[in-house]
This record gives structure tokens, sequence and C-alpha cells, in this order.
């Protein structure tokens, strides 16, 4: 039950804060910090149940807690929610990063204030409904359901070209999505057929035997939906505008958790569902992250639009995200974890940040900002602090997230971790930049700005005592998620036994099930 | 006791995080005494550890204290552990006693700048991390400290912001670094896979047994390695952003790109040792490495003229020296040359900063001179600073370390004869530039009025460093002159020791005097070239060919010129054409397409009625066909 | 024809009694008020007495012409509904023409009254009967207010509609040749295929759409869209059933149609600027998306049939009510002598009137195939059709228009969510309650049936048995 609520709390926030935003504009806003408080709250009690030492009943199954309520049974559908440790960690940092976005939106956001919180926490739902969701239809709706708010909130409060934007956001993930729903059903008639149980859930797919040429259509189709999403190199385009145009708490939500959700679903459907296919695609994908890493940086290091800039920086750091899924081991599964997280909150703080020099200076423009170190020294310390974190500096929990993946993919594909380890040499070229041309240099007749508001102060404080401990002792979420990572890790595959034969099933394996 | 450990590396942090977050609020004085006091009493627990170190562990056992488990991860564990050993014993010592006199040293000339807080707490966390660097017990952690230490160069070579060349120079030592510390990861990546583990230690415990002599992997790691280093002890290839880190306040200079931080690859190299024993290719790479490097920086900064570039070629130069003896196994000669490098180094730069801050912040060296009078406490020490460097005969503590290297070289079974000749000419070299430098300054006329006398904070440190530039080579001295081997004693638990020591004693007298002889003509050259015929370097200088190489030499070779050629610009030309990402362009692409096929179908959409009609009855003219042809 | 079997046709002459009585009573008196009354009391009768006593009827076979089975039965009700939803839109529509109003509700009656008759048909008379009932009343109703784009657009119906007709027609009378009966069988079907085909607007007999669709009053586009579409599909399906398709060249013309219609209608539509031809052109596209489901029957026999056939008529249902939906809302802006159609038109619409751009974007979404509308499920059908099939290309096909299609529904939501700078007519402040119970019947039917849309289907399943018992 205690799963339910945490999904359905936004929501209701989302609702109360709409309808109050109206007359009281500031209770609106504490509105939805209490609801993500609260849910914060009860996600941590949770946590802390996880920490530990384990149940011994509770060996047998993967989940802390889990509800599980008819929605369509006799198709297979089930309301059916759970948590591990993977989900967890993500919900965790879904609601530090919405708490983040809705602070971040605090003095920016004036018209319409209600309908903009009722979105911004109708995404949060959605996507913790995406962590949570065991049922691979209702995972799909919560997928969705995340985007239509998310597509107004850049529509409605975005920047100049948000329209252009919104389009290309919704139209780009609409298409993947589209393979992820084909993939979805192939996955339930496949196992339906074999298993006589035709079902949704997740614990069921799990054991949908492995059938050449169909596993691997369908984890195509799983994979395009979560590539576009994350985004993997050529599937990127839409991410550079949607983060630009998006307002700064949008930005945060997309960067911070959309993408994810993406790494996310990888982990959690693409791996364990189709072990033999991820091998067989794994050196493609290998390609496309280290081209994403280092495209992304590049292009990154081109902006002069401080929010593209940024923007391009994620393509570039889930490239590592990318190559940590696809090697498999422990090691870089652990290290594109706390990449999910760590990249989060840096960027999400980036975003945050940036947001609030727009909103200060009116421009996002690189070449027009300079020498603001003197001006307003606590932000321009703290972009400092998270452009480093960004670019990967020891003792910062990014630090650790790349050393992992590219350790642990190391063994598995020597060549592109050397390639994507020169992204790391770019990251320092971008990150660089960022400081380099805002805050230093000669002043270029900034009038006089106020620094960050204390509120502003504190949440990104908080940011990054997370990434300071994340960088310095990573452990405890290491422990929440080793279970998961163990379950899902790619198996070494036997050197006596290469890839099984593919099995090649005759053309009428799928035959329709009498319903009457 | 133990605890003191732990201190030596928490003391600079503890002020590094006071003096950021309550930085604004204290004042000036307050914040000069955390900044120096962190580092003098992380100084204080160094010296206190020494004596333990020697009461209670008579044997030389090496202290290893774990605090907690950083990150464990499916097989991949590393510690936050220390580790104290007479190597890293030495390191501490050198950076904590050098950084407290360069503290106090800023306290004077940092008086004025604004930034004064920041900067010393960019300071203290400058040494913080080298500190790590050097005590880590893991390589992990020692990559913290090696990145740390080059964010704070970053951060203090661009201190005074407002000048975006600041800028440019700090980003170009960071990226420049960077590109060494990549590689590096590389080999750490290798060397986990080898051991399961990236605890130093055990690691270097287990390659002799688990390596074969001259295998590749071991080459392979090793030059993995030497790439950190190179990147950050500014050696060829990756030299190129050292001269320009002189960008920072001096004292950064000095404390920074000349005692420490740029000695990291040497320590790196020194630490790791038993790999770089099983190849012997990576070693003589080292060896050949320093050469070229020793050379090439040392004509560089014959011709420079800003002091503090001078230096930095310097610098190079005499790191150059440290890879020459780390490649041909002179361990322990390395890290002496180290230290006194350490001490001089920082002196001359100290003396350089006094320099300026007495001429107004003027680098030239054309613009100075007749300072011996104005300035003799600077004067003195500089003068003591350049002998040591210069190595003159028996008087500087940089004549029984160079001498070492330069002995060693000859005689151990890795030097030959090509890296004793290029070492010999570098000796030659460095005597020219050093005493260029002082005749420049302090002697001749004076061509800028001195506006402000150096404090006694400034000057203090300047004395003491002079003391320990002149007198800390007796520590160690050749058997040509006593035999006496404090340093070698001490360190001989680290290093293998060489064979060579039981020759006869002729040779090395040899090569002592060889040097000597080379270094005083050094001298003498700089003597006639700067002092007394000075028309006759201009009549040498006029002449287009040697005005080429001038410049050539002037500029560093040309790397920059040839790493702009072929990195930078290729990057600034991709990025020009590619700001809107061509990726971008597919798919717009399809939206054209798209909007064209739109066009092309509205076309049918005339609005007459004949025209639909003869749509619908083409249609079933159609379908009628279909069925027919069945 | 014995009593049951009358008994069976009383939901269609109950629908014609009310016709009856609304005729003399608007030659008598003119009352708008009391025709409306009389005509929507009918069609509530009428549901009512489906609802009621639709289980009692046994008798399949009524006459020789109708098959009043389940299926038919069940979709006189809807249409009844569907009539109903109409009504309730043109109220405000109507109210003030200044002419004659009443002939307007006898038309739309009479034109359900057709579709009814569609939906039974088991006979090619009946069938023709039907379809011309409907078009003939539509010919009326588009052209009711006799201005110029209504004039325009109903002489467009007319002609082509005859000309399809006759095709039909000639299609029959091949039939008839052939088997010297008029009951369904394959004789004839190309020319059978372009009738139905024109009335569903499929390529390339879809060139009318877009001109009625913008051309006709905003109630009347609804009828078309909802009422006309659906009855003729209905038939489609029955036919289809009768199983009477059974060569290759049928299927390789259905598959070309559908794909034809899929890309023309989502291309056509992309940057039109009028919302009536956007939505013209987007039926295209679904009816397109429906050609797949029937296509997909190639292969299989009666179980897998009714499995399709329940999908097809789930698609119809909710692309009916979704499309009456988002017509109702352009009604609602719309008056005899002004429609409400060009995108700019709608420009704001989310901060001027909230609750209606809210009912508009659901709508659209569920043309768009989101989730938590009901559209979502019809895409899901479909798709589940097409991975049992494992028609592969197909779907990529579908995935691909789906795409292409968010592109103008979603101009729509952000025209709507622009600033109102420029024109804006002025809108009504509060939406007539008429229209509100029409848009919510629908907007709660199209969220109901997007959560537990298993009620629904489980019906569907049940009748659709009754198509393939002979």
């Amino acid at each position: 039950m205690i799963l339910f609520w945490i999904v359905i709390i936004p929501f209701i926030g989302a609702v109360l804060s709409w309808f109050s935003a109206a007359k009281h504009p500031l209770s609106a806003r504490w509105i939805a910090i209490v609801a993500l408080g609260i849910d914060l709250i009860l996600a941590l009690s949770l946590a802390k149940n996880m920490m530990g030492p384990p149940h011994p009943q509770s060996t047998a199954s993967l989940w802390a807690a889990e509800i599980s309520w008819d929605w369509i049974p006799q198709a297979g559908l089930h309301f059916h929610l759970a948590i591990d440790g993977l989900s967890m960690v993500l919900v965790l940092l879904t609601l530090i990063l919405g708490i983040a976005a809705v602070v971040a939106s605090w003095s920016e956001i004036k018209d319409r204030l209600g309908f903009f919180l009722f979105n911004l926490l109708a995404i949060l739902s959605g996507i913790l409904g995406v962590f949570l969701a065991m049922d691979l239809i209702l995972f799909y709706f919560c997928w969705e359901l995340m985007l239509i708010p998310m597509y107004f909130l850049i529509a409605i409060w975005g920047h100049e070209n948000r329209r252009y934007a919104a389009m290309k956001f919704f139209i780009f993930t609409q298409a993947g999505s589209l393979f992820l729903l084909l993939a979805i059903l192939g996955l339930y008639f496949l196992h339906g057929h074999f298993s006589g149980n035709y079902s949704f859930e997740y614990q069921d797919l799990l054991n949908t035997p492995n059938q050449w040429p169909y596993s691997l259509l369908f984890m195509l189709g799983f994979l395009i939906a979560f590539a576009v999403k994350l985004p993997i190199f050529p599937f990127h385009p839409w991410l550079p505008d949607a983060h630009t145009e998006a307002p700064t708490g949008g930005s945060i939500i997309l960067a911070g958790l959309l993408l994810k959700t993406g790494a996310y679903g990888m982990l959690r459907f693409v791996l364990p569902f189709f072990p033999q296919d991820v091998q067989l695609m794994a050196p493609l994908i290998f390609v496309l992250a280290a081209i994403g890493i280092i495209y992304g940086a590049i292009m990154a290091f081109a902006q002069s639009d401080l929010k593209k800039l940024v923007a391009f920086s994620s393509v570039s750091h889930m490239g590592f995200v990318l190559l940590g899924i696809f090697a498999g081991n422990e090691i870089a599964l652990n290290g594109a974890l706390l990449q999910i997280v760590c990249h989060g909150i840096s960027t999400g703080a980036l975003f945050f940040l940036v947001g609030a020099l727009q909103e200060r200076l009116h421009t996002r423009d690189l070449n027009s900002m300079g020498g603001l170190w003197p001006v307003i020294p606590r932000l321009s310390a703290l972009t400092l602090f998270f452009a480093l974190a960004s670019l990967g500096l020891p003792g910062l929990g990014n630090f650790l997230a790349e050393f992992l993946v590219l350790l642990g993919s190391y063994i598995v594909t020597p060549i592109i971790t050397i390639i994507a380890s020169i992204g790391l040499v770019y990251a320092a070229v971008y990150s660089l930049r960022i400081v380099q041309q805002a805050f230093h240099g000669k002043p270029k007749g900034t009038p006089m700005i106020s620094d960050l508001y204390n509120r502003e102060a504190i949440i990104l404080g908080l940011l990054i005592s997370i990434i300071l401990f994340l960088g310095v002792y990573p452990q405890p979420v290491m422990n929440l998620v080793a279970p998961t990572l163990q379950q899902i890790r790619i198996k070494p595959v036997d050197a006596t036994s290469p890839l099984e034969p593919a099995i090649i099933v005759k053309r009428d394996v799928l035959v329709i099930k009498d319903h009457s | 006791m133990l605890y003191l450990l732990l201190l030596i590396p928490l003391m600079p942090l503890l002020g590094f995080i006071i003096l950021t977050f309550a930085g604004r609020r204290l004042p000036q004085s307050t914040a000069g005494m955390i900044g120096c006091g962190s580092v003098g009493l992380a100084m204080l627990s160094a010296f206190s550890l020494i004596l333990g170190f020697f009461t209670r562990h008579p044997e030389g056992h090496d202290i290893n204290q774990v605090y907690w488990t950083w990150l464990r991860a499916g097989g991949f564990s590393a510690d936050f552990g220390l580790y104290l050993d007479p190597l890293s014993l030495l390191m501490v010592l050198v950076v904590t006693a050098i950084g407290f006199l360069i503290h106090i040293y800023s306290l004077g000339y940092m008086a004025e700048d604004e930034g004064f807080r920041r900067f010393f707490a960019y300071m203290n966390l400058f040494v913080f991390s080298m500190l790590v660097l050097v005590l880590a017990d893991n390589l992990l952690l020692l990559y913290l400290g090696w990145e740390g230490v080059g964010l704070c160069s970053y951060l203090l070579i661009g201190f005074w912001y407002q000048d975006p060349a600041n800028g440019r120079a700090a980003r170009k030592a960071f990226i420049v670094t960077r590109v060494g510390d990549t590689g590096m990861a590389i080999g750490l990546f290798i060397l986990f896979y080898q051991f399961g583990t990236l605890n130093i230690q055990s690691i270097l415990h287990r390659a002799p047994n688990n390596w074969v002599m001259g295998s590749s992997i071991a080459f392979v790691v090793a030059v993995l390695l030497v790439m950190g280093a190179v990147g950050k002890s500014a050696q060829l290839p990756l030299q190129t952003w050292l001269p320009d880190a002189m960008a920072g306040p001096t004292p950064v200079s000095a404390l920074i790109h000349a005692a420490t931080m740029v000695t990291a690859g040497v320590y790196l190299i020194a630490r790791t040792h038993p790999i770089f024993l099983l190849s012997p290719a990576a070693m003589h790479l080292v060896a050949v490495i320093g050469t070229i490097t020793l050379l090439l920086a040392g004509f560089s900064a014959l011709v420079q003229s800003d002091i503090k570039r001078v230096l930095a070629y310097s610098t190079i130069s005499q790191i150059g020296y440290m890879f020459l003896a780390l490649g041909v196994g002179a361990w322990s000669a390395t890290m002496f040359h180290f230290m006194t490098h350490a001490f001089f180094k920082a002196l001359l730069f100290l003396g350089a900063g006094a320099v300026i801050h007495a001429l107004h912040h003027e680098q030239n060296l054309f613009r100075m001179g007749g300072l011996k009078e104005k300035l003799p406490v600077v004067y003195f020490t500089f003068l003591a600073g350049a002998a040591s460097l210069s190595a003159l005969p028996l008087i500087s503590a940089g004549f029984y370390s160079k001498d070492q290297i330069l002995w060693n070289v000859f005689s151990l079974p890795q030097g030959n004869y090509l890296l004793f000749a290029g070492a010999i000419l570098g000796a030659f070299l460095t005597a020219i530039y050093t005493f260029r430098m002082v005749f420049l300054v302090f002697w001749g006329t004076a061509r800028t009025e001195v506006s402000r006398l150096p404090g006694r904070t400034m000057t203090v440190p300047l004395v003491i460093l002079a003391v320990f530039a002149i007198a800390v080579g007796l520590i160690e001295l050749p058997r040509t002159m006593g035999n006496f081997s404090l340093f070698g004693n001490f360190m001989q638990s680290v290093f293998p020791k060489n064979a060579v020591e039981h020759g006869p004693i002729s040779p090395e007298l040899l090569v002592q005097l060889l040097s000597s002889v080379v270094i005083l003509s050094g001298l003498y050259a700089a003597y006639e070239l700067f002092v007394k015929n000075p028309q006759k370097l201009a009549a040498l200088l006029s002449r287009p060919l040697i005005k080429q190489i001038h410049l050539f030499w002037f500029s560093g070779w040309g790397f920059d010129w040839l790493y702009n050629l072929l990195f930078i610009r290729p990057l600034l030309f991709f990025v020009r054409i590619n700001k809107e990402d061509a990726v971008d362009k597919i798919y717009s692409g399809i939206a054209d397409i798209s909007c064209q096929l739109n066009r092309l179908l509205l076309r049918t959409q005339t609005g007459r009625i004949r025209w639909y009609v003869l749509a619908s009855v083409a249609g079933a003219i159609l379908f009628l066909a279909l069925a027919v042809s069945l | 024809m014995n009593t049951s079997e009358l008994f069976s046709l009383i939901p269609l002459m109950m629908v014609g009694g009310g016709i009856l009585i609304l005729i003399p009573v608007a030659a008598w008196k003119r009352n708008f008020q009391l025709a409306f009354a009389i005509s929507t009391t009918t069609i509530i009768f009428d549901l009512a007495f489906i609802f009621i006593k639709g289980s009692c009827i046994k008798v399949d076979r009524a006459s020789m012409l109708f098959k009043t089975d389940a299926c038919a039965l069940f979709f006189i009700g809807f249409f009844a509904f569907l009539a109903l939803g109409v009504l309730l839109i043109s109220y405000e529509y109507l109210k003030n023409f200044p002419g004659n109003k009443e002939e307007f509700l006898i038309l739309i009656l009479l034109g359900t009254l057709g579709g009814m008759v569609l939906a039974a048909s088991n006979h090619f008379a009946s069938f023709f009967l039907g379809l011309e009932i409907l078009s003939v009343s539509l010919y009326g109703l588009i052209a009711y207010f006799g201005r110029q784009p209504h004039l325009e657009a109903g002489v467009k119906y007319l002609i082509l509609a005859s000309a399809s007709s006759a095709f039909l027609l000639f299609g029959v009378a091949l039939n008839y040749a052939q088997c010297g009966r008029l009951i369904f069988s394959g004789y004839g079907l190309p020319l059978i295929f372009v009738g139905l085909f024109f009335k569903l607007a499929l390529v390339p007999f879809h060139l009318w759409t877009a001109d009625v669709y913008e051309g006709a009053p905003a109630p009347v586009t609804a009828f078309i869209a909802s009422i006309s579409k659906g009855a003729v599909g209905v038939f489609l399906l029955r036919y289809i059933a009768q199983g009477s398709m059974n060569s290759q060249l049928v299927w390789i013309t259905i598959a070309i149609v559908a794909i034809a219609s899929m890309f023309v209608g989502n291309a056509c539509a992309l940057l039109q600027n009028n919302i009536k031809r956007i939505l013209a052109y987007s039926s295209i596209a679904h009816i397109g998306y429906m050609m797949v489901i029937i296509y997909l029957f190639k292969n299989y026999g009666d179980v897998g049939g009714i499995r399709l056939s329940s999908i097809m008529f789930f698609y119809l249902i909710i692309y009916t009510l979704t499309n009456l939906g988002t017509f109702g809302i352009i009604t609602a802006y719309s008056r005899w002598n002004q429609e409400m159609a060009s995108l700019d038109d709608y420009r704001g619409l989310y901060w001027k009137q909230p609750v209606s751009a809210m009912f508009f974007t659901i709508f659209l979404f569920s043309l768009a195939g989101m989730p938590l509308t009901a559209g979502f499920v019809g895409k899901f059908l479909i798709f589940s059709a097409g991975i049992w099939s494992q028609c592969w290309w197909l779907l990529l096909i579908l995935v691909v228009n789906s795409v292409v299609g968010l592109y103008y529904y979603l101009r729509i939501i952000l025209t709507m969510s622009q600033e109102a700078e420029g024109r804006l007519v002025p809108l009504p402040v509060r939406l007539p309650v008429p229209l509100l119970i029409s848009l919510g019947l629908m907007l709660s039917a199209i969220l109901y049936l997007g959560i537990r849309p298993d009620s629904l289907l489980h019906w569907i399943q049940y009748f659709s048995q009754s198509l393939y018992s002979r």
C-alpha cells in the first residue's frame, strides 16, 4: 500500500496545488514541497527497512514492498507495483530532484502557476510509476503519462522556441514508445504461447523462452524506446532542443529523471529479458556509446547557449551509462547506476544554476556573459562545483561512476573503453568553458544582480552534499542495488558453449489463443 | 600517535573548508592564520611522525591505515587508506615544509590582493590533495589526489581570472594533464584486472611473481603510468602547459609548478618502480624522455625574457633530470634530486616573486637589473638558489644531487653515453641560463624603479630556504667526499640497492670533475655574454639563422603550434561546421519530406467535383481491373 | 413475418415512429423545443427499449431483409446513443437559426434510421435502402442552412455519393446476375467496395472528405464522422463475416487501400489550418488503420475472425465516440452562420475556457492513441492483432503513421496553449447544458474505456460471435 501512496501523493499534491494556486500562489508552492517531502519521508522510511539486515522471508522475493491489484485479470493485466533497491534509489532521486525543480521554479514561474505545478507533480507521479510498475502495461501507461505533462511544461512555460521543442520531444519519444508497445505485446504473446499463461507481469515475462528471431526483434523494440529516452547517439536530437527550451524545473526533471527512465528500462527489462540478444547487440551499442560520449562532448563544446551546452553534456554522460549497462558486469552496472544518480543530481543542479543565471541576466548566451564571479560569488562557486562534478573530478560521485563504468567495460571491450575515456578529456574542455566564459574574464557591463537566494542555496547545498557523499562513501547506494544488479547482470557465457545455436521457429508459433 | 597520519591531510582540508564557508566573514589576518596554520600543523604532525617512524619502527616498517571502505562493487574495492613509508614520508615532509614556508611568504605577497581568502583556501586544498596523492595506499585514492592537485593547479593558475589569458593558461594546464591522466586511468584498469586490486603494495608485491621480466603487459602498464607522469610532470610530449602556468601568482608557481605537484609524476614512477623494473624498455623510454626534455627545456630557458618562464623551463629541465635518473634506475638519486630541487626551485621562485613584487609586477628580465644593492636579502638568497640549480661544485645542494644522477647515468647498466652526454650538456645549459638570470636581474643598471620592499614574512622563508638549498646536500655525500649516505639509508627500504656502490672510485671522481668543469664554463659563458660583452650576444642574435633558432626556442620548440594544428584547429573546425548538429538534419529531412508530401498530396484537393469523380472512377476501374485480372 | 419478428424490429420502428410524429407536429406548430423534446425522447425510448427488452429479442432473422442479432441490436442502440449526442450538441447551434429548425431534427433521425437499417441489414435490398436513407438525409443536412459553403458541400456530396451509389448498385446487380438473389456473396465485389470505400472515405475515394467536412455544419460533420462512418463500417464487417472474400487479390487491394489511406490521410493533415479539415484527413487515416484489421482477416477462419471483428468493432466504437466529442467541441463554438474551424480561433482556449480545452485535449489524445484514453486501447488492440498475425511490415507502417499523426493533433493542442494575442471570436462563457451533457457522455465513455476496456470488449466478443453463427 505504501507504494501506491508513493506514486499517488505527488498527484494529490498536484491537484491540490492547482486549485490553491489561483488564490494563494505561495501556499501552492508549499503544498507541492510538502507533498514531495512527505513522499520522500515515506520512501526513506522504506529505504531504512531495506538497509537493515535482510529478512529471512524476504530473501525469497526481490521486492521489499509490493502491491498487486486486479485490473483486467483476463488479459493478465494487474496494477502491480513493487520496489527493490534499484527502484528505491531512483525513487529517492526522483523526489529529491522534484523538490529541486519546485524550488527552481519558485520565482521563475509566475503565470499559470497552478497548472505548472500540476504538470510538474504529475510528471513526478508518472516517473515514480515507471520506476515502480511491475506490470508491463502499467509501466507503459506511466511511461506515456509522464510525457504529456512534460509536453505542456515545455510548450507553455518554455523559452523562445518552445513549440518546436515540445513537438520534437513528444514525437521522438512517442515514436520510440510505440516500438516499446509492440515489443511488450510481442513478448506477451510469445510467453503466453509457450506457457499458456498470458500475462504482462514482469516476473512471468522474465521466463519467456528465448526464441530467435523474436527475442531479437522484441529487444530492439524495447531498446529503441529506451534509446530515444536515454538518448543513444543517433536518437539524441530531441534532447538539446527540449532541454534548452524547457523552463528550469522542466530541464531539471528532463535531464535528471526522464533520461534515467531510459536507463532504468534497460536495466530492468532489456538486460534480464534478453540476455543473449544483448550480447549479440552489445558491440554495436558499444560503438554507439563511444560515439555518443565523444560526439556529445564535442557538441557541448560547440554550443554558446549554456543550456544547450549542458544538454549535450548529458548526451555524453549518458553514453557512459549505456556503456556500463551493456558491458553488463557488476562493476560496470554499479558504475552505470551511480552515474545515473550522480548525473541526475549534477546536471539537475547545473540546469538549476543556468536557470538562476537566466532569470537574472535574461540570457543564456555564454558570449554575452563574463566576469560574473565578483558579482555573484555564491552562484559562481556552485557552478564551478557542479562543472567539476560533471567533468568527473575524483572525490565527487560522478568520478566513481565513470571510473567504474570504464573499469567494468575495459574487460569487455578495451578499445571502446579507451575511446570513451577520451571523452573525459573533452568533458574537461566543455565543463571548464562554462566557468571560464561566464564567471571569469572581464565583466561585460553586468548590472547589479542578486546572488543566489537562501532557498536556492539550501537546495543546492543538499545536492552538493549528496554528490560529495556519493563521492567518498557510495557504499549505501551500492549495497541497496547490489541484489538487483546481481540478478540482472549479464552472466558470462561459458567458453565451452558459445551462444546457443539460434532456434528458428516456425511461422505459426504464435497461434491464436481461443477465447470462446 | 597513528592518528597523526590522518591529521596530516586532514588539517589542510579543514583549513580549506573553513576558508571556503566562513572566509568572507573572517578578517584577513585570521584567514591567513588559518591558511598557514593548517599547513603548519600538518608539517608538525609530519615531523613528529618522522621521530616516531624511527623510534617505533626501527626496522623501517611501514604504516598502513585504512579508515573506511571507499567503494566495493562487484569484486572491485578500494579503501580510504593511507600508507606511510620513507618515500611518502619524504614527500610529505617536503610538501608540508615547503608548503608552510610558501604559505608564510604568501601572507606578504598576497596581502593586498582582494582574493586573499580564496587564495589560501585553494592553497590549502592543494596541500591536502598533494598529501593524499603521496600518502594514498591504493591507486584510486592516489588518482583522487592526482586529479585534485590538477584542479588546484587549474584554480590557482587562473587565480586572477579577470584576465582571460590566465584562464586560458589554466584550462590548458588542466586539459593537457588530463590527457595524461586518462592514459594513467587505463593503466589502472589493466592493473586491476591483472591483480584484482588497486592497492599499491599488493600490486607491487605481486607484480614480480605474476609478470615475467620484459613482458609486454608490464611494458604497456608502465607506459600508461608514464603517460600520467609526463602529463603532471610536464615532460615531453605534454610539457607545453607548464610555461603558460606561470600566469598564476608566484607563490603558486613556487609551490605547485616547481616544488611539489610537478614532481608527482616522478613520485608515481618511483612508487611503482617494481613495475618499471620488469620492463627495461619502459625504463629506457623514461630515460630518453627525460634527456630530451631536459635539453629542449634547457635551450628554451636560455632565451626566455620572462623571469618566471625561465624558471618554468628550468623546472621542466630539472624534472627531466629526475626522469633520466628514474629511467636508469637511480631511484634514490631521483628522490634526492627531487628534494634539493624542491628547496632551491621554491627558493628561486620566491626570490623571483620578491623581485616581481618589488618591481610592481614587472616580469621581463630585460627591464630589471641592478637589484643587488636594493634587495640584498633577495639577491643573496637568489644567488644561493641559483648556485644550487646550476649545481656549483661543493657549495650547493644541487651539486650533490645532480652529481649522483650524472654518476648513476654514467655507471648504471641502464645508462649509456648518449644519455650521459645529454645530461652533461644540460648541466652546461643550466649554468648559463641560471646565471643569465642572476646577471640580468641583479647586476648591471637598474631599469625599473623598486616600488616596495619585501617584508619579513617574505624574507624569512627566503632565508630558510636558502640555507636548505645550500646545506641539504650534505645529508648525502658521494664516496669521493666522505661517503655519507643518510638519505640513501633512509630510502633503502623502499628501493633496491644499486650495484655500482662497490666499484672503483676513480671514474666517479672523473665524472665529478667533468661536470664541475662544464658547469663552471657555463657560468663563465654567462658572465661573458651577459656582463662583460653584451654586444657580442647582440651581434650573434642579429644573424638571421640564429634569430630563427632563437624564436624557435623561445616558443618552446613549436610544440604549441604543432598541437594547435593537430588537435585544436580540427576540433574548432568541426565545432564550427557542426554547431547545428548534423544528425538533426536527418530528422528535419524526414520532416521536410513529410511536408513536401503534404504539399504534393494537397494538390489533389482541388475542390472541383469533376476531378473528384475522375479519381473515384479511376479507382473503380483499378479495382475492376484487379478483379478481372484474377 | 410473425410477431416475434415484428417485435425484433421495434427498435427500428420506434425511430421511424418518432419521425412520423415529428413531421405532423412540425407541420402543425413550429416549436423547436417541442420538436427537440420529441426527437430526444424517441431516441431515449429507443435506447431504453433495447436496454430493457433487448435480451427478449430471440429471433435472429427478422424477415428476409434484416438480421436483428446481438450485433445489430447493439449497434442500433449505439447509433441511437450517437444520435442523442448529435442532437444534444446541435441544440445550441440551431437555436438562433431564423429559418425552420424542426426539419433538421427530422433529418437527423432519418439518417440515424438509415444507419440502423445498415447495421441490421442482411440483404442487398435492405443494405441499399439503409444506405440511401442515410445518404439522402445527409444531402439535406449538409445543405440545410443554405449558405454558400453548406450548399457547395451538399452538392459535392450529392453528386459524388450518387456516383458511388451507382457503382454500388452496379455491383449489386452483378451479384444478382450471378446468383439470382440479393443475398451477400462475393460477386461484384470490386464495385461494392467502391461504394463502401467511398462512404468510409478511403483512398482513392477520399477526395470529398475534407471539402464536405469543412463545408458541412459542425453537427452534421459530427453525424457524418460518427453514425455514417460507423454504420458503413458495421456493414463492411458483416459483409466480410459472410466469408465472401476468398481471392488473394481482394486482400492485396485492401492492403493497398489501407496503406494509401494511412499515408495520404496523415500527410494531408500535417499542415492544415482548418480543424475540420484536419479531422477529415485524420478520419481517412483512422479508417486506414481499421482496414489494417480487415486485412488481417486474411489468414483466419471464424475463431480469429471473431477476435478481429471485436477489435474492429471496438476501434469503430471508440473512434466514433471520440469524433463525436471532437466535433462537439467545434459545434460548441460554431453557429449556423459562423463556423469556428480555423486553428487560430482556438488560440488560447486553455486560458479562456479551460474546461472545454481539457475536453478537447483528451479527445485529441484519444485520437492520437495516448494511454488512459480509449484511443490507446484501440491502438493497443490493433497492434496486438498485428503481432498475433506476425504482420511486421504492416505494423511498421502503422507505427510510422501513428507518429506522423501525432504531429497534427499536437499542433491543435499547442495552438490552444498559445497566448491569445490575435483575433478571438467571442466565445461562450459557459457551455450550454445539452452540449455539456453530450460531451460529458463522450468523455466519460472514452476515459472509462481507456481504463477498463474489458467490460465493453466482453460484450463485443459476445456479439461478434453472432456474426459468425450461420
